[in-house]
């Protein structure tokens, strides 16, 4: 059954040729054991039993390193060795006071008109600095903070007349409390009222939530100013 | 004989697409070797043609990666697979011509796309750094030839099917799969962020581990007992190796990623599935080597044997290494030095290409129906890769190992021991010599190859000519015997 | 395990769990993480309301690259400065890069997700890149660097990238071109930063990691 096909080299030609499979032996070969394998469960099935021990080592290996270090498949931690900290407590919801940089956010979103001084511009916006709008309860300041306001206003006894764009779709409560907190409590500005907080911005949100921005005499209806 | 008029039969309908094939593997091996010569010695001497913008470091690494990858690797892959699938289908192939026409675009592909890196169309993606223009026709071409190799399967004779039909048809379906997924999350629909890492780690590793492996792992099963006249130890064990191999593969990539930004269980999961790996490399192991076991006298003597049976012992030292590799102790120092790329020259060069040039010296005599001209040329063909890549792989090892463990030195006082960077980078220059070294051994055993193919070539033309002249003069009457057919 | 369907099948399936464990379970989980202020503190699983207001990401971080960086970053990438450098810092206590000064804290998901295309990397034969925006703060030195590397930084095996620049006769009245560099160069000559290197630059200038994301942030400032 030698392969009659040309020998690979000179030099082997003589080993080559004599004891090569050809497609069709290879494959008989091939039926043959696999028969002999599935008939009675060995054969061929033959494995050293180094390579089991080594298999169950591996699978036992598997198991235990990937429940050990896959962190319950969360996205957000990266070290399969420390605590799924990175987050912090949020992660289990727990309500954690947030710090916000109010003054950050203020100048993001505020200096446009009131100026990065708080005095605002005469004529079109009003000044923020020892402003009674902005004192006492925090309502009225925030109220405007969600809806905006337009039309005439009088502030420190002067009149402005202008239109502020409303910011609850643009600021979150924590947001909105943190911008608030530090007009109010500006010291720079001669400002020293009560904090603001992220609960009394989500209620006042669902209190006053409208299609339209205020009128300063709705505004004082609702919330007059302190004297 | 039935079955010899029908291997020569199979043999002739495989002799154009196989020759197209075989031949710019070569073309494009040795392209590829000279990207990474060129390479190796800008690694060392920066201002080596630093001038030629074509020919910056970062165009001719990924050059060379792609050349060998898809040049050498797609082609050599092709021409050995779909020859030993009609081999053991035991049917010409079908229409050889669709063979050719896709063989021609592949290279067409890869040309674009390699021509396309050196002018700076790059991607800068792993692997994938051929630009679009190149991919398209890639993936086109590629489903073209896998289909025709599913064609060739689907009409074998009837019978049994092989181990090795199993492995090359799965490397012939994968690549469209691994390739087209890749292009789509990468480049048309890119994926946000890092899951763009995710994809090309999931790709590179797989283009070893499901493209080149199989093809590689195929082609030693059907040359180790054929070449023997011996069975593999156990076939049964085979298709659990094949399945187990097809099912772990895919996720080891993962563990590349080790510190970097994905969530720590993608990593595990990584490293968990090089371990597993480990199954179907000791089951392939069990059955190339035990074969193999008790005539190394045969293998010595064989030139196709001697580079298969290097190949399967790289194999499973590349997996072996891979699979310590992934571990996050020893990842954290080998992670981004030279010891990975060692790792993966270990599987392209010391395991899939010997193998490819085992079986190249295997089936270019039968499909050209001529001897090799010169053993010598073979012989030193086998050894200065033997030695150049053996060489290779202690110089990129040693190298990586010297610098991840510097880098990540940190003494007493928490501030690194070796502060500065540039005696790090300096302290590996002597081990890169030697992969310079390497490479140029490894070409001029290429050259060789190269040289001992031509020739043949010019004798099997001679032989052909010949023979059309013996047919003619036969026709008249007279007697006419070629000076070569005594071979 | 001959029938073509099945062994198909079997191909396919096997493959598909990993693209669908890996590769789609990654994209399910990272792949709509949005930018973020540093201050909140709140489960980046759930953070669907995020979705409603697009409007709010100019402010939040990581922020986009814009104008002449990006422009630059299509040139780290056709030059494939990739093959050596990385973009990703590994956590303190994982290899040495917060000692080495790579950056002071590690990178995240979440800062790659405004990058069209993510360059990680692979290779660290040159150092990491993800800060070298805040380690190095003069275009000049970026310059100087690219033009002749082993010049700013001996024993560096960095290719020069002099084909970026012009070296051009300086005119007859001696002026010379504002973006000149002052780098050693035959007399009466100057060397200018094409447009290429100065978008490289300003790409490279821009790789900073000088912000907070809610999961990880820079270490505190020592009080002095």
């Amino acid at each position: 059954m030698s392969d009659t096909k040309p020998t690979d080299s000179n030099q082997s030609s003589e080993l080559a040729g004599k004891s090569r499979m050809t497609d069709d032996t290879l494959l008989e070969t091939h039926t043959r054991t696999f028969a002999k394998a599935e008939g009675n469960g060995e054969g061929n099935l033959s494995i050293p039993i180094i390579a089991t021990a080594v298999f169950t080592l591996l699978f036992v290996f598997g198991g235990i390193y990937h429940s050990r270090y896959s962190a319950d498949y969360d996205p957000m931690v990266f070290n399969p060795e420390g605590a799924p900290a990175s987050l912090g407590p949020a992660a289990e919801g727990g309500g954690i006071e947030v710090k916000l940089d109010g003054e950050k956010l203020y100048k993001r979103n505020c200096v446009a008109c009131h100026q990065a001084d708080g005095q605002g511009l005469p004529g079109a916006f009003p000044p923020l600095v020892g402003s009674a709008w902005v004192r006492g309860e925090p309502d009225r300041m925030v109220a405007i903070m969600l809806n905006g306001l337009s039309g005439s206003i009088e502030v420190a006894g002067n009149t402005y007349n202008s239109i502020m764009t409303p910011f609850s779709a643009l600021l979150d409560d924590d947001e909105i409390a943190a911008i608030a907190t530090y007009v109010r409590s500006n010291p720079d500005w001669g400002n020293n009222a009560d904090r603001v907080s992220t609960e009394k911005v989500t209620e006042l949100r669902s209190a006053h939530e409208r299609g339209n921005a205020w009128k300063a005499e709705e505004i004082l209806e609702l919330f007059p100013l302190d004297q | 004989m039935p079955s010899e008029s029908k291997s020569s039969e199979i043999d002739r309908s495989m002799k154009l697409p196989g020759l197209l094939f075989l031949l710019s593997a070569v073309a494009w091996l040795l392209t590829g070797t000279v990207f990474a010569l060129l390479t190796s010695i800008k690694s060392t001497f920066p201002g080596f043609l630093a001038n030629c913008e074509c020919l910056t470091y970062g165009h001719i690494s990924a050059a060379g990666s792609n050349s060998i990858l898809y040049g050498w690797g797609g082609n050599a892959l092709f021409g050995v697979g779909l020859w030993i699938l009609a081999r053991l289908g035991r049917r010409p192939i079908p229409m050889p011509v669709m063979l050719l026409i896709g063989g021609v675009f592949w290279n067409i592909a890869v040309t674009l796309g390699v021509g396309g890196i050196i002018i700076g169309d790059m991607t800068s993606v792993m692997w994938l750094e051929m630009p679009s223009y190149a991919t398209t026709i890639l993936a086109i071409s590629s489903i073209l030839i896998g289909v025709w190799g599913t064609l060739v399967y689907r009409y074998r004779q009837p019978g049994p099917v092989y181990i090795s039909q199993l492995y090359i048809l799965a490397a012939l379906f994968w690549f469209p799969w691994i390739y087209i997924t890749a292009q789509i999350f990468l480049f048309y629909l890119p994926a946000r962020g890092v899951v763009q890492v995710v994809t090309n780690w999931w790709y590179a590793h797989n283009l070893l581990g499901l493209w080149l492996a199989p093809a590689g792992l195929g082609a030693a099963y059907y040359l180790i007992p054929k070449i023997l006249g011996r069975p593999v130890h156990s076939y049964y064990l085979a298709t659990v190796g094949f399945w187990s191999l097809a099912l772990f593969v895919g996720w080891g990539g993962m563990s590349n990623l080790v510190g970097g930004p994905v969530p720590a269980w993608l990593v595990t999961v990584g490293i968990v599935a090089s371990v597993a790996t480990l199954l179907p490399v000791l089951i392939i192991a069990i059955n190339h080597h035990l074969t193999v076991m008790d005539s190394f006298d045969r293998v010595a003597a064989d030139p196709s044997l001697r580079f298969v049976v290097f190949g399967t012992i790289s194999f499973t030292l590349a997996s072996l290494i891979g699979c310590v590799l992934s571990l996050r102790s020893v990842s954290e120092i080998s992670q981004f030095t030279t010891v990975m790329e060692g790792n993966s020259q270990h599987f392209v060069y010391a395991f899939f290409t010997m193998i490819m040039f085992g079986a190249f010296y295997f089936m270019m005599p039968r499909i050209l129906n001529c001897s090799w001209p010169s053993g010598k040329l073979i012989q030193c063909h086998f050894w200065c890769s033997a030695i150049g890549i053996t060489l290779m792989l202690i110089a990129l090892y040693g190298s990586g190992w010297i610098q991840g463990t510097q880098m990540t030195a940190i003494g007493a006082y928490g501030d690194p021991v070796h502060g500065d960077f540039l005696q790090i980078v300096q302290n590996t220059i002597p081990w890169l010599h030697a992969r310079t070294a390497s490479i140029l051994l490894i070409s001029i055993g290429q050259l060789a190859f190269a040289a001992n193919i031509l020739w043949m070539l010019v004798e099997a033309a001679r032989s052909c000519y010949c023979g059309m002249i013996g047919a003619a003069k036969d026709a008249q009457g007279e007697k006419f015997l070629p000076e070569t057919a005594a071979s | 395990m001959k029938s073509l369907p099945i062994i198909f099948c079997g191909l396919f399936a096997t493959l598909a769990l990993s693209w669908a464990g890996i590769i789609w379970r990654g994209q399910e989980q990272l792949g709509g993480l949005q930018p973020m202020s540093e201050y909140y503190a709140i489960d980046a699983v759930s953070e669907s309301f995020r979705f409603e207001k697009p409007q709010k990401d100019e402010t939040r971080n990581p922020e986009a690259r814009v104008g002449l960086a990006q422009q630059g970053k299509a040139q780290y990438i056709g030059l494939g400065c990739v093959s050596c450098h990385t973009q990703q810092v590994r956590r303190k206590g994982f290899g040495a890069d917060y000692e080495r000064g790579w950056g002071a804290r590690q990178t995240v998901p979440r800062d790659y997700i405004r990058q069209e295309r993510v360059l990680t990397g692979f290779s660290r034969t040159g150092p990491d890149l993800s800060n070298v925006g805040e380690r190095r703060d003069s275009a000049n030195w970026f310059h100087a660097h690219l033009y002749n590397p082993q010049a700013v930084s001996p024993g560096s095996t960095m290719p020069p990238y002099a084909f970026l620049y012009e070296k051009r006769e300086i005119t007859q009245n001696g002026e010379r071109s504002a973006k000149a560099l002052e780098l050693p160069t035959d007399e009466g000559y100057e060397i200018v930063p094409t447009l290429r290197a100065e978008a490289l630059v300003a790409y490279l200038q821009s790789l900073k990691l000088d912000y907070n994301l809610p999961e990880v942030r820079l270490p505190e400032e020592p009080q002095n």
